[in-house]
């Protein structure tokens, strides 16, 4: 095991580290908390195994493995990028309904204030 | 009576009150105004004067807030729903034209245009070249000839009104919904209004954006005719 190697195998840690932590202070919750552990947990797995993925990018026609790395991890990170996205307009259509439903109940409060004042007034 | 006129309000202080009296006095018909978390005085002149509105504590955009109108319109039980803008530009004394249109005519969607027939209307350039590529973008796509797809002064029945409590789309929601009744076989057809110039506050497009809402809406477009 190199220089290089035992460093990757430090920071895919730290990050699995920090995932972990996220997810106890329930800032990261449910789906979101098992993705990021998960890619973590892939990310310490290539760090340990850097000589048998070695071979299998040989193997595969790559003459530069961190070439295949990137480009894998650069599709996950956009994968994640892109279900974070859909997240966020789930989460924009939810809280666009609860304003519309606001409104209307206000609208039926105000609706029978009227009706009683009207009575009161009659 | 079975007629709802959504008039969707943000930051209308200056012409709000006077678009409602107007159509007050020119029509028999419901309405509803939507205060889209306005943060000028629109609110305390829809209390002051005791309309008829919701009230929507965050702004949603034009979107969210004719959206709620339309939801409304279906818990309500109204057959038919009429979209007024609330800066003055849309004339009340054309809602009877557009009523009578959708009854007689059994068309979904009936749209007040301003070039179907000649009007007074006197746009820039720049705006009317925008409509004729909305046009020609909505007859590519579509199939459908649709001279003014950016007017907003429209009347839909129930069914629509159905799809539109589904979905509507958040911004610059006119051009994407045509080319997505289309697809769906909905019947549009147009007729002749006479629009006013803006009588007070902004509008909601400036020449900044336009490059954005051109892009966006060629792609929403595009999306909804095919799916």
């Amino acid at each position: 095991m190199n220089k290089v190697q035992l460093i990757t195998i430090m920071f895919a840690s730290l990050f699995l580290i920090q995932v972990i932590y996220y997810s106890t202070r329930n800032k990261l919750r449910d789906k979101q908390a098992f993705l990021w552990f998960l890619l973590a947990v892939i990310g310490l797995f290539i760090a340990i195994f850097l000589e048998p993925l070695n071979k299998v990018a040989a193997v595969l026609g790559v003459s530069y493995m961190p070439t295949l790395i990137f480009t894998i991890a650069f599709l996950v990170v956009l994968n994640a990028l892109i279900y974070q996205s859909i997240t966020l307009s789930d989460h924009q259509e939810k809280i666009k309904t609860l304003v519309q439903e606001i409104a209307y109940i206000k609208h039926e409060l105000q609706n029978d204030q009227r009706k009683e004042e009207k009575d009161e007034s009659c | 009576m079975d007629i709802l006129v959504i008039i969707p309000a943000y930051n209308e202080e200056a012409t709000i009150k006077k678009t409602v009296m107007n159509l007050i006095q020119t029509c028999p018909y419901d309405y509803i105004v939507i205060n889209d978390g306005s943060t000028d005085r629109t609110l305390d002149i829809l209390k002051e004067n005791r309309f008829h509105y919701l009230d929507l504590p965050v702004n949603l955009g034009i979107g969210g807030a004719m959206q709620t109108g339309y939801r409304y319109a279906l818990r309500k039980g109204y057959q038919y729903a009429i979209q007024l803008d609330a800066d003055g530009q849309h004339d009340p004394k054309d809602l009877e034209k557009l009523v009578a249109e959708i009854k007689q005519s059994g068309c979904d969607m009936v749209i007040g245009s301003r070039f179907v027939e000649k009007t007074n209307y006197k746009g820039s350039p720049f705006r009317r070249m925008g409509i004729l590529y909305f046009y020609y973008l909505l007859y590519f796509l579509s199939g459908v000839k649709i001279t003014d797809p950016t007017s907003g002064y429209r009347i839909v029945n129930r069914n629509v009104m159905r799809e539109f409590a589904n979905y509507y789309p958040v911004d610059y929601p006119e051009v994407e919904v045509i080319a997505k009744l289309a697809k769906k076989g909905y019947k549009i057809k147009e007729i002749k209004v006479e629009m006013n110039a803006r009588q007070g506050g902004r509008s909601s497009i400036t020449p900044l954006k336009s490059l954005y809402y051109m892009t966006k809406v060629t792609f929403t477009s595009l999306i909804r005719s095919i799916f």
